[in-house]
């Protein structure tokens, strides 16, 4: 068995080591890539909010296409598939899951946009930055709309 | 009784002497309260390793991002810390603490990251990376809980059902036969699968136990699997399939299994497995009954019929384990 302390602390060390490198890969990715906004729909057939994110899907004929290189949408990198689709998650905080739960079931009635803003690099998976409502972010849009937080 | 007692007893009747006695309890005295250690330094592990998977996933919007991401890397390094203090200041059942809790950081880390990056990776991919990552922390642990809930977690992330799943319904050999048919025999190889894992596992278990006990926890896992398919299948296939061939098959392989079990436990003149098997035994066949006789459970007479087998299950059961304990096969 190991005797030797070094490779012992080594050996423990190494998930740490591990996970703060996947970190910083990820925080890089998402620091160097270039912003694309893309509209967002439900994820059909199951709760769009589950807890603390939210699951939706990505709605390609409302998104521009111009903002990725050769006007072409990478929809393939967006998402992780799932049984019905692929689908894509954005944590949000629980005290306003519920909210933004109505404010999402309600969108085509009250003429609300929902977006989110990805940090999109080609060949690597994008990383979802922001979630806009009605262009502002969405707290923003709480803060501005506080009847709609109820 | 207390042990000063009973020593005291024994030296009375002449069964050991007062040397002997001494000795034992001096030895008792020394390794007493090792079990209680054990279970509250793991039970403390795992209340503080999930208690911080919880804070984590509750309270990651209060604090800057950075702030959060430092925060539980240098927890984290420090059970690190701790838990090599352990072996430096050779404290095994609190290195038992520090591994446990480590293994759980592993998946709050993961968890942390995923929120903070909005990953959308689903359970599976969550739960491999979670096991591959924790392995250092479960090799060294001799706690078989641990080392039971990482190998049920790395199945998980294997996709081990819907693998096991495909396995059986789509060899290509069955998709030439309405598999449909052969669900008892398929049962039965699956438990014999089972108890071949269990078996290769006990086997490399007996090579590195001195070193893990991932192959005995492994070993264990299987051949609950075993048992749990046996009885699952052994009392619901005559309610989802009523084939009378089958059914009575499928019987007939759970006796043969438990008594094989049993005339195994007494080659290997394991007392305890012989007494578990026999239990099972008429467990099974009392439970056969109960599901048999269900529909006289919307009766009076049902109720007391049944209340009547209870008691006759546990007379039986009590019967056994006094008719077991003098055996003579057991040569102690």
């Amino acid at each position: 068995m190991i005797k030797d302390m070094k490779i012992l602390s080594a050996l423990f060390a190494l998930p740490l080591f591990c996970l703060m490198a996947w970190a910083v890969y990820l925080t890089y990715n998402r620091d160097t890539g270039i912003d694309v906004r893309v509209a967002v729909q439900g994820y059909d057939p199951r709760d769009l909010f589950s807890g603390r994110y939210i699951q939706y899907t990505i709605d390609w004929d409302k998104t521009p296409c111009e903002q990725f290189a050769d006007g072409v949408c990478p929809q393939d990198e967006f998402c992780a598939e799932a049984r019905w689709g692929r689908q894509c998650r954005f944590y949000i905080p629980e005290e306003y899951a519920s909210t933004l739960d109505n404010l999402f079931m309600l969108r085509n009635q009250n003429d609300l946009s929902f977006e989110v803003i990805y940090s999109y690099k080609p060949k690597k998976k994008p990383i979802a930055k922001r979630l806009l409502i009605n262009g502002l972010d969405w707290r923003e849009y709480l803060a501005l709309h506080p009847a709609d937080e109820k | 009784m207390l042990l000063s007692g009973k020593l005291q007893r024994w030296v009375e009747q002449g069964l050991i002497s007062a040397e002997q006695s001494s000795q034992i309890a001096k030895y008792e005295k020394q390794h007493s309260g090792g079990m209680f250690l054990k279970i509250s330094f793991t039970l403390a592990g795992l209340l503080i390793g999930l208690g911080i998977c919880l804070v984590i996933g509750a309270n990651w919007d209060g604090l800057p991002v950075m702030l959060r991401l430092f925060g539980v890397f240098a927890v984290f390094a420090g059970f690190i810390y701790g838990l090599c203090r352990t072996y430096a200041l050779d404290k095994a059942k609190l290195r038992e603490f520090f591994l446990i809790v480590c293994s759980l950081m592993i998946g709050a880390t993961i968890g942390l990251i995923g929120q903070m990056f909005n990953l959308d990776g689903g359970w599976q991919s969550f739960a491999l990376a979670w096991s591959i990552l924790a392995l250092p922390y479960v090799f060294f642990s001799r706690s078989r809980l641990l080392n039971g809930a990482w190998f049920l977690l790395l199945l998980s992330g294997l996709e081990w059902g819907h693998f096991f799943e495909r396995m059986i319904v789509w060899w290509p050999w069955l998709a030439i036969v309405k598999w449909e048919d052969y669900v008892v025999p398929l049962m039965i190889v699956c438990i014999l699968f089972f108890c071949g894992l269990s078996w290769i596992a006990r086997k490399i278990d007996e090579k590195i136990h001195q070193y893990t006990v991932i192959g005995e926890a492994v070993a264990l896992i299987f051949m609950f699997m075993a048992y749990y398919t046996l009885f699952w299948f052994g009392l619901t296939q005559d309610i989802f399939h009523n084939r009378y061939v089958d059914m009575w098959l499928i019987r007939l392989f759970v006796v043969v299994f438990l008594v094989g079990r049993m005339l195994m436990a007494v080659h290997n003149q394991n007392v305890v497995s012989f007494k578990r098997n026999a239990f099972l035994l008429e467990l099974y066949i009392f439970a056969v009954f109960a599901v048999q006789f269900s529909g006289l459970l919307t009766t009076g007479i049902g109720f007391i019929a049944c209340g009547l087998l209870i008691l006759l299950l546990i007379k039986v059961l009590r019967y056994t384990s006094r008719y077991i304990k003098n055996m003579e096969i057991f040569n102690d």
